[in-house]
């Protein structure tokens, strides 16, 4: 700075606006709220300044001239995508088999439709297994039949299963 | 959450406050409220994209940023301890970690130079103009060093204040207007503005 008009205060203030004109632009705004009444009164008092103020306030406009803050849409359907999965109200000893909480008179009316389903599935299970093992059946008693012909033509003993 | 993020997080921050008008609804949300947790990601998801975008210059990417700031969000609700983060700094933080992540990876596979902001392209003939203006602000942006970017970005672009954008950037307020003003001094150079003054 080539001259100080007021003090050595002023002196000290006036490096201070210089950091924040070089730091945060020529918009008083954007200054620490704690400094920018002050640092402005200083700033009205030297020329200097003024013109630097002037070199980061066409800074500060060709920055703004940055469209991205105007045009940012939110896309709604992200947004919801994004939001956390809603949790049971249900305290978790409710549906802990066997806990030790209080019997409730409607507990077992969870277990309705898994048990349902098993059921379903045991009966068509049934309907295909069963008819299978009924001719297995039937074959192992006809040649048990054979089998026990056989051997009484072996053993004499049994003369009365002879043909 | 990346080790950084993790680290920042612990450290006592110089905006926290207990009072933090966000902290009943993301209680709110922790317990399963999504009428909560759309308010507020409707309060901060529009400078969280802000940021992404300026960070990434891609808007789909900075979408993908906010939704993942969210989800990380809803992860530590339910242990949201009050007092130690303002929930906005937080998310913020979070935005900016996972954007530099992006950045990473996306130098790994090509490099810088090669990429080049597309605005204005399908723009009618009166936006033209203000595209390639904004465009030429943007592309200069991604040239400046990360560090002063993203100090450019919080201070200037999103009007965070100084403690806050030093939170998020987890330097000294001494060390943010160091690094706002390198940033400013390299877009006075490339711009030519006050190339005549002493």
């Amino acid at each position: 700075m080539k001259h100080s008009p007021s003090s050595e205060v002023s002196a000290v203030s006036a490096r201070r606006v210089r950091a924040l004109l070089l730091a945060y632009g020529a918009d008083p705004a954007r200054w620490p709220p704690a400094e920018r009444v002050a640092a402005q009164r200083v700033l009205e008092q030297w020329p200097e300044l003024q013109a630097l103020a002037e070199r980061e306030a066409t800074l500060d406009a060709v920055l703004d001239e940055d469209r991205v803050a105007g045009d940012v849409v939110m896309d709604e359907a992200a947004l919801l995508r994004c939001l956390p999965a809603p949790q049971s109200t249900v305290p978790l000893r409710m549906v802990v088999v066997g806990s030790p909480g209080r019997p409730r008179s409607d507990a077992g009316w969870r277990w309705a439709a898994p048990a349902l389903a098993a059921a379903i599935s045991l009966g068509i299970g049934m309907g295909w297994w069963l008819p299978q093992t009924a001719d297995a059946t039937v074959a192992v008693a006809v040649n048990d039949v054979e089998d026990v012909i056989e051997y009484a033509q072996i053993d004499a003993e049994y003369e009365e299963f002879l043909p | 959450m990346s080790i950084e993020v993790i680290s920042r997080m612990s450290q006592p921050l110089a905006d926290a406050h207990v009072d933090d008008p966000d902290l009943a609804l993301l209680r709110a949300a922790g317990l399963g409220d999504q009428s909560a947790a759309l308010q507020l990601v409707r309060t901060h998801a529009p400078a969280l994209q802000r940021l992404a975008w300026r960070m990434l210059g891609d808007e789909h990417e900075a979408q993908d940023v906010v939704q993942e700031s969210c989800l990380r969000l809803w992860r530590v609700a339910g242990e949201w301890r009050p007092g130690e983060a303002r929930i906005s700094t937080w998310l913020h933080t979070v935005a900016m970690n996972l954007s530099r992540d992006r950045l990473r990876r996306r130098r790994e596979t090509y490099p810088v130079e090669s990429f080049e902001w597309l605005a204005g392209e399908d723009s009618p003939e009166q936006d033209m103009e203000r595209d390639r203006r904004s465009a030429r602000v943007q592309q200069a942006l991604t040239q400046l060093p990360e560090r002063q970017r993203e100090a450019l970005i919080l201070s200037h672009f999103e009007g965070y204040s100084q403690s806050e954008a030093a939170t998020v950037l987890g330097v000294s307020v001494e060390a943010l207007e160091s690094l706002l003003s390198r940033a400013r001094r390299s877009l006075r150079q490339r711009w030519l503005i006050g190339e005549n003054e002493s």
